[in-house]
């Protein structure tokens, strides 16, 4: 009793309004505050001064111009086209290579599945610019590629591997299946595996059963990969600059150079608003057909 | 009864696999073997093993200050964005949190949105602040990329969390904040250890933003390598790039030897 009598009594002292929030949901928000505050500065905030930069004429009266400038100039709309093209070859190919591979992980034995997981964990935390040298180095005139061909005999000269789509896609699907690879993988491994035996107990072949049950089921993580891979592809810039030529530039290298050798802002701003529409179109349309939460099962 | 099971994996799968692994691994694995070429030019297999360009790097003072750039700009990110994100993750994941998918949709965007376009735009308002080319401009641009890293670390780890405990916590007369000190904090550890880890390794590796935002004297160690591999493919990069992936291999380890010792603890 007496034990009682003595335990420490909730201190009534008085409140400091953050500290003790009677709303427990203040107190959620006072802990976002910062993050959102600090985003909304230097994220937002910078974001949302393209669209006055790409919309001001040289008089400083609000213009379609640049728009139109745009629009009208082969060079970018080849540009535009090429990009939307790289991007969705990239994604097929990720596609194609990268959901055998999760489907393996996610249902081989633990020891194997760990093997496999770890290489793509571990390319994907490689640096970008290590992984796209490393293709050069592989892709060049004299590099190990074209000593091999030599060395077998299947071409007398060197062929010419770089600077071209080949080695821009050969490069960005390097660096992007991991996105592709991972929702697929996470998704088919929260697959219930009775339904699989259910399915093969009422006589569908093994194959069968993966057509009806297990493909379908993992559809969500296919398209949060096809997003995840085709949005940053439209936006791809290391790849593309290193390993392209001027034959496969891509929209973010065209940014590039309208900002940093023209020193034409408003321009670059203005590309810049077009990639930026592109990539909200396509999201967009993710999320009216998929909904953009299925992205959380993306989580690497 | 026989334990639910996946069909069997057919042969030719193994197989595709295995070469989908060789594509994903080999480059990276052949050009560590070709930076101790001792030649003029990279060899594969190198005739003559050597040092030579890992000297090269460590007698350059312009590599040198690259490096030493992109680890002051990472560890001023980690600190940034490591306390940015563990309070964000903290509230997310908060009971009382509303709108929580709204929220998290916006601290998410930078992930998402193509990072040249913000490399753009901040070049183009940070130059008006002042920013443009300075240790705080850098810094605060990688950190706006790598806050949302940390967010997703460490608010997963603090999903799996049982809730129970922070209930006893409240229970027993804890504050919200006390039992988020002493009970949570504790507990999510790990996660955070690692997400110090991941944080440094994403600004040191971090390239976009940093290719329009530094200038000669802030210059990191990817802005360095870009710009030289624009006009050549010199072999000093493969002796940078194979301490990169050495660092990022380390990174790895470390954070899954916390998890494991956190996981023996329980």
């Amino acid at each position: 009793m007496n034990m009682l009598l003595n335990a420490p009594r909730p201190r009534e002292k008085k409140e400091r309004f953050y500290f003790r929030v009677k709303n427990p949901w203040v107190g959620a928000i006072l802990m976002i505050v910062p993050s959102l505050l600090f985003l909304l500065v230097y994220y937002f905030y910078p974001l949302t001064k393209l669209i006055p930069q790409s919309f001001i004429g040289p008089d400083g009266g609000g213009t379609l111009a640049l728009f139109y400038k745009f629009f009208s100039s082969k060079l970018c709309l080849q540009t535009l086209v090429r990009t939307i093209q790289i991007s969705a070859l990239v994604t097929g190919i990720t596609l194609l290579l990268g959901y055998p591979y999760a489907y393996l992980t996610a249902t081989a034995k633990p020891k194997v599945a760990a093997i496999f997981l770890s290489m793509v964990v571990l390319s994907f935390w490689i640096s970008l610019l290590v992984r796209t040298y490393s293709w050069m180095v592989l892709l060049q005139r004299f590099g190990i590629i074209n000593q091999i061909l030599l060395w077998l005999n299947i071409t007398e000269k060197p062929l010419k591997l770089m600077y071209n789509q080949f080695s821009v896609a050969i490069g960005m699907v390097h660096v992007l299946i991991p996105f592709m690879i991972m929702p697929i993988y996470s998704v088919i491994k929260g697959i219930d595996k009775n339904l699989i035996s259910a399915a093969m107990t009422l006589g569908a072949s093994p194959s069968r059963a993966f057509l009806k049950v297990t493909f379908p089921l993992s559809l969500n993580g296919v398209a949060a990969g096809v997003l995840l891979v085709f949005v940053q592809s439209l936006g791809f810039y290391v790849t593309p600059m290193l390993l392209g030529g001027p034959q496969t530039m891509m929209i973010s290298s065209l940014i590039d150079r309208h900002m940093l050798a023209y020193l034409d802002w408003p321009f670059g701003a203005a590309i810049s608003m077009v990639l930026l529409v592109f990539t909200v179109i396509f999201m967009l349309g993710f999320d009216r057909f998929f909904g953009l939460d299925k992205l959380n099962q993306a989580q690497l | 009864m026989e334990k639910a099971s996946w069909q069997k994996t057919p042969i030719w799968l193994y197989v595709f696999c295995c070469l989908v692994a060789l594509y994903i691994m080999l480059p990276v694995i052949i050009v560590a073997v070709m930076s101790f070429s001792g030649g003029d030019f990279l060899e594969f297999p190198p005739s003559k093993l050597s040092l030579r360009w890992y000297k090269a790097f460590f007698q350059s003072s312009e590599w040198l200050q690259a490096a030493w750039n992109s680890t002051r700009i990472a560890l001023g990110v980690v600190a940034i964005s490591v306390i940015l994100g563990l309070l964000a993750a903290l509230g997310i994941t908060n009971r009382g949190m509303k709108r929580r998918k709204v929220f998290n949709t916006v601290l998410m965007i930078p992930l998402i949105i193509p990072p040249i376009i913000v490399a753009v735009a901040m070049y183009m308002t940070f130059g008006k602040w002042g920013l443009l080319g300075t240790y705080p401009g850098v810094l605060i641009g990688h950190a706006c990329m790598v806050t949302p890293f940390v967010l997703i670390l460490i608010s997963s780890s603090l999903y799996g969390l049982d809730s129970r405990l922070y209930d006893a916590a409240r229970v027993l007369g804890a504050s919200h904040f006390r039992a988020i000190r002493l009970v949570v904090l504790p507990l999510i550890k790990p996660a955070i250890f690692s997400s110090i880890l991941f944080a440094f390794i994403v600004s040191f590796d971090e390239v976009i933003i940093s290719v329009f935002l530094v200038s000669t004297k802030t210059v990191t160690l990817p802005k360095m390598m870009f710009d030289s591999l624009r006009f050549e493919i010199t072999p000093i990069i493969s002796s940078i790039s194979t301490m990169l992936v050495a660092l990022t291999i380390s990174v790895l380890a470390f954070s899954a030897m916390s998890k494991s010792i956190a996981e023996r603890k329980k």
